[in-house]
């Protein structure tokens, strides 16, 4: 026999399930070519010399990670579904007098040819495509273009390790199948599944517990520092509670349904309720794999594209000034030194200032139980119940300070203080901090400081006192307290000049030398300055590569979920063709059947985009919290991206359907 | 009063690029009265199937006409013809054609449920049924949890349940064993002792012989036909082996 003659048998395989091979190697090279331009970006010698480029490498080498482990899962799902529909074949050459071996002999040239073809087309796909998603790229983050084409060999090669790696896993799990399985089994495997789910009802409860546990934590967890740690366990949750509704859950709910006797004999509904038990137990897994990865990306998108698009708003709410200078425990005239500088620099790099502000305060964190303020240290090391009362940060400073600020200054004695805060209690007398107690004179109806923090993690009091003595006592006890951890009072002085960013960048290096020439304050460290211009770029390098990471990874997940629908309906189509024959007999008329058999595959198919909306819907509060980390405040903003995400992808799902329904019916029909 | 009348049916295939025709029936013609059960017994390839799948509506004849009741099935409009199916004729297949992820109760209710009955309704029609078919303590089972012989008579069930004018039987036997077989050859007689009309097509001479009268098919056209009368099943028997000896040593149409 000549040697090539396996050769031939798996070429004349493959070109025989076309049907199938074809859209499993398509979307091998689509990942390939994704991993390749990953690669190809990353070790990009052009984007490692710019600005911000630390952080955008470590966002891209993150995505490589993503996308290699999800190739391997998304290619041995597939290849799951491949070798299901192929062991009849595998068992007929059995039956007909090949041996397992030469079984083998067969798969390896199959694959061999399947590999070739995949590392081969995503390379090349993935050279051509790579230029013009760098170009995307360098647009977004607002980059210059650099000219020029060239092949990552890096790239390329890793590309080949990574799916070589792969397709020896398949290769390998394919034939400890083959080998396992009588030549009977493997003749009976297409047809095998036909069995009545088990009720689950443990599981569905899982499913039920986990899932809310999951939406419990996306919705109650209100500190954003606390969202970033629970919002992984509650992810994990609701993928658990995803995958024990879509397996048990359903399968509860369709039989309770079928034990309402008034609803499941009708018409409409017998053959559906029943078909659904049946599709659900098969399908349970896809689909809420389907959902997940639909989840996943709109989440995704939602996030980046809301971030990218707010971050001028969250720039200008950190950076309520273009130029801020910070300093730490500084003497009086330290303070005055440091606007000095501020308007040295300024007259030095030529620019004209706009507008100029100084402002001390003093921040520290303290428990609010009623009046009381509780403050005490945490030891590290030992697990002291923290006091009773909720977090606060409170932020105090003299009525000097408030009165640059303010229209009209009320009088204050000195236990006198008038309080500002947005959501934190209003209805309060007077506070008690440590020995002393301050009345409240008066709740201010609005404030605007120049360095005013950003409630994102606990409710903020603002605290105007009589002067610079009673500051300083606040001051005194918060260190008696905190010790080393304790606060520093902060002077900053934020000022707008005029001029480009050029302009704002220059002054603000100049500020920086003479502050460091002068020294304001010889005990303290040198106050540091920040530009808002400057900071806007890396912004836009961070989050603009959060928005291409994002798009990419979404573009990855919708290939997948693309995949996994058409094979879904490539193999339902299969099974359904015999059913649809027997009801024709029974006396269904075509139409009829039809119309069961569409209903069935509309609701299947469109279970998982509901679950997924539902998902985005309970993590909206969790990740709104999770942006404001950022900095991103803007919850309209938020709101309108994810709506738009939703219906982007809904169309697009809609269209996989569209077309891979197509093909079902084909089979169905044929 | 026949129930079914077959007048001068004639089918011609045509292959899907016209060239060759091939007839299937050339002339057929035969009536069943009301309470008659009719076996039709012939070769492979001697146009049975073809005859059946015209008598069920599933195709159409060539020429000739078929009467239902007196209502010609070329008649019947596309979309009233499922529904004409369903509310006159019942049918037991080889392959018994149960849905899997049906229990055997809903699988039998399947014809009442797209006709619209109730519930009570269906349940009140079945008890009897399940009685005279001895199925009632595996109602609840799925088609892969029972043997041949009881999914046959589920379908059966399946058949009767729509009180339909004519039973139509293709191959009923086919696929079971020869218990089995005489289990359900039995069951159809005494259905039909009790008023229900059947015809079966059959290549089993057991199976035909449980028949009042046998049509014999060949080369598309009624070719002999037998009556039992008074005779037991044995007899009967014996007629159709000696009937089907003459026609494959190839004795002419007259003997």
């Amino acid at each position: 026999m000549s040697r090539l003659f396996y050769a031939r048998l798996a070429m004349g395989n493959l070109k025989k399930n076309a049907g199938l091979y074809l859209p499993y190697v398509l979307a091998a090279i689509g990942i390939g070519a994704m991993y390749y331009i990953m690669g190809a970006i990353t070790r990009d010698e052009g984007i490692k010399q710019m600005r911000g480029a630390a952080e955008l490498s470590m966002i891209l080498a993150l995505g490589c990670g993503v996308i290699a482990i999800f190739s391997v899962i998304f290619l041995f799902y597939t290849n799951s579904f491949l070798m299901k529909r192929r062991k009849k074949e595998f068992g007929l050459f059995n039956i007909l007098g090949m041996e397992k071996r030469h079984i083998g002999k067969m798969m390896f040239w199959e694959i061999i040819m399947v590999a070739f073809i995949s590392i081969g087309g995503g390379i090349a796909v993935g050279i051509i495509l790579n230029k013009l998603v760098t170009l995307a790229l360098m647009r977004l983050l607002e980059f210059d273009v650099p000219f020029g084409f060239h092949i990552s060999v890096g790239a390329a090669t890793s590309v080949a390790i990574l799916f070589a790696c792969i397709f020896i896993a398949t290769l390998a799990y394919n034939l400890f199948q083959v080998q396992k399985a009588s030549p009977i089994e493997l003749l009976r495997s297409a047809s095998q599944g036909e069995r009545e789910p088990k009720t689950r009802w443990l599981l569905a409860l899982v499913g039920v517990l986990a899932l809310g546990a999951g939406y419990g934590i996306a919705i109650v967890v209100e500190s954003p520092v606390d969202a970033l740690m629970m919002f992984f366990l509650a992810v994990l949750l609701v993928i658990l509670g995803t995958y024990c509704l879509f397996t048990a859950g359903s399968i509860v709910v369709l039989k309770l349904l079928r034990r309402n006797k008034k609803y499941y004999y009708r018409t409409s509904h017998f053959t559906s309720v029943s078909g659904m038990i049946y599709r659900m137990k098969q399908n349970a897994v896809g689909l809420s794999n389907i959902c997940i990865l639909s989840t996943m990306v709109l989440v995704m998108l939602a996030g980046t594209f809301s971030l990218y698009m707010g971050k001028d708003v969250s720039l200008r709410n950190r950076y309520p000034k273009e130029i801020m200078i910070k300093g730490y425990g500084m003497s009086n005239e330290g303070r005055s030194m440091m606007e000095e500088c501020a308007v040295q620099g300024a007259k030095d790099t030529g620019v004209a200032i706009e507008e100029i502000s100084r402002c001390t305060s003093l921040s520290f964190a303290g428990h609010k139980k009623g009046e009381d303020i509780i403050v005490q240290a945490w030891q590290q090391g030992t697990p002291t119940a923290s006091p009773e009362g909720e977090l606060i940060m409170m932020e105090w400073l003299t009525l000097e300070e408030y009165g640059q600020f303010a229209d009209r200054v009320p009088e204050l004695a000195e236990d006198e203080v008038l309080v500002y805060t947005a959501h934190g209690d209003h209805g309060d007398s007077q506070y008690r901090i440590g020995e002393q107690a301050f009345r409240i004179k008066e709740y201010l109806p609005k404030l605007e400081l120049d360095d005013m923090q950003i409630e994102i993690a606990y409710d903020m009091y603002f605290i105007v006192v009589r002067n610079e003595a009673v500051l300083r006592q606040i001051n005194e006890f918060q260190k008696s307290v905190y010790g080393e951890r304790a606060s520093e009072v902060e002077t900053v002085v934020a000022m707008d000049v005029g001029g480009g960013k050029e302009q704002e960048l220059a002054c603000k290096q100049r500020i920086a030398q003479l502050l460091e020439e002068r020294n304001p304050d010889a005990q303290q460290g040198t106050p540091r300055v920040e530009s808002r211009s400057e900071r806007g770029n890396e912004d836009m390098v961070i989050f603009g590569g959060f928005l291409f990471l994002g798009v990419f990874l979404g573009f990855v997940f919708l290939m997948a979920t693309t995949m996994i629908i058409y094979y879904k309906q490539v193999s339902e189509g299969y099974e359904d063709k015999v059913r649809f024959e027997i009801m024709q007999k029974v006396g269904m008329s075509k139409k009829e059947v039809r119309a069961s058999v569409r209903s069935q595959v509309i609701k299947v198919f469109f279970l998982p985009l509901a679950m997924a909306c539902i998902h985005l819907a309970a993590a909206f509060p969790m990740m709104n919290r999770l942006l404001l980390l950022f900095g991103m405040a803007n919850v309209q903003l938020f709101a309108i991206c994810t709506v738009a995400t939703i219906g982007l992808f809904a169309v697009i799902y809609l269209i996989v359907y569209t077309i891979t329904a197509r093909s079902y019916y084909k089979i169905v029909e044929s | 009063m026949a129930i079914l009348e077959v007048n001068n049916v004639k089918k011609v295939y045509t292959t899907r690029f016209g060239g060759n025709q091939v007839q299937a029936l050339s002339d057929v013609s035969f009536s069943v009265e009301k309470g008659e059960y009719v076996a039709i017994m012939g070769e492979s390839g001697s146009g049975k199937t073809t005859l059946l799948n015209i008598l069920a509506a599933l195709d159409k004849a060539t020429a000739g006409q078929v009467l239902l009741n007196g209502k010609n099935l070329s008649a019947i409009r596309e979309r009233e013809l499922s529904t004409f199916r369903r509310q006159n004729l019942g049918f037991v297949f080889q392959d018994f054609n149960l849905l899997d992820n049906f229990n055997l109760q809903d699988n039998i209710f399947l014809p009442l449920v797209l006709a619209g009955k109730g519930y009570s309704e269906m349940t009140k029609r079945l008890t009897p049924i399940a009685a005279k078919l001895g199925i009632q303590e595996i109602l609840g089972k799925y088609p892969y949890e029972v043997s041949g012989g009881q999914k046959q008579r589920a379908a059966v069930a399946r058949a009767l349940i729509t009180n339909p004018q004519l039973i139509l039987a293709d191959e009923p036997t086919g696929a079971l064993d020869s218990k089995a077989a005489e289990g359900l050859l039995s069951m159809f007689q005494y259905i039909n002792e009790e008023g229900q009309t059947i015809l079966m097509v059959t290549h089993s001479i057991k199976a035909a012989s449980c028949a009042k009268r046998v049509l014999f098919i060949k080369d598309g056209q009624v070719f002999h036909q037998i009556y039992k009368g008074s005779g037991s099943n044995e007899e009967m028997y014996q007629k159709i082996s000696d009937t089907l000896t003459v026609i494959t040593t190839g004795g002419g149409r007259h003997e």
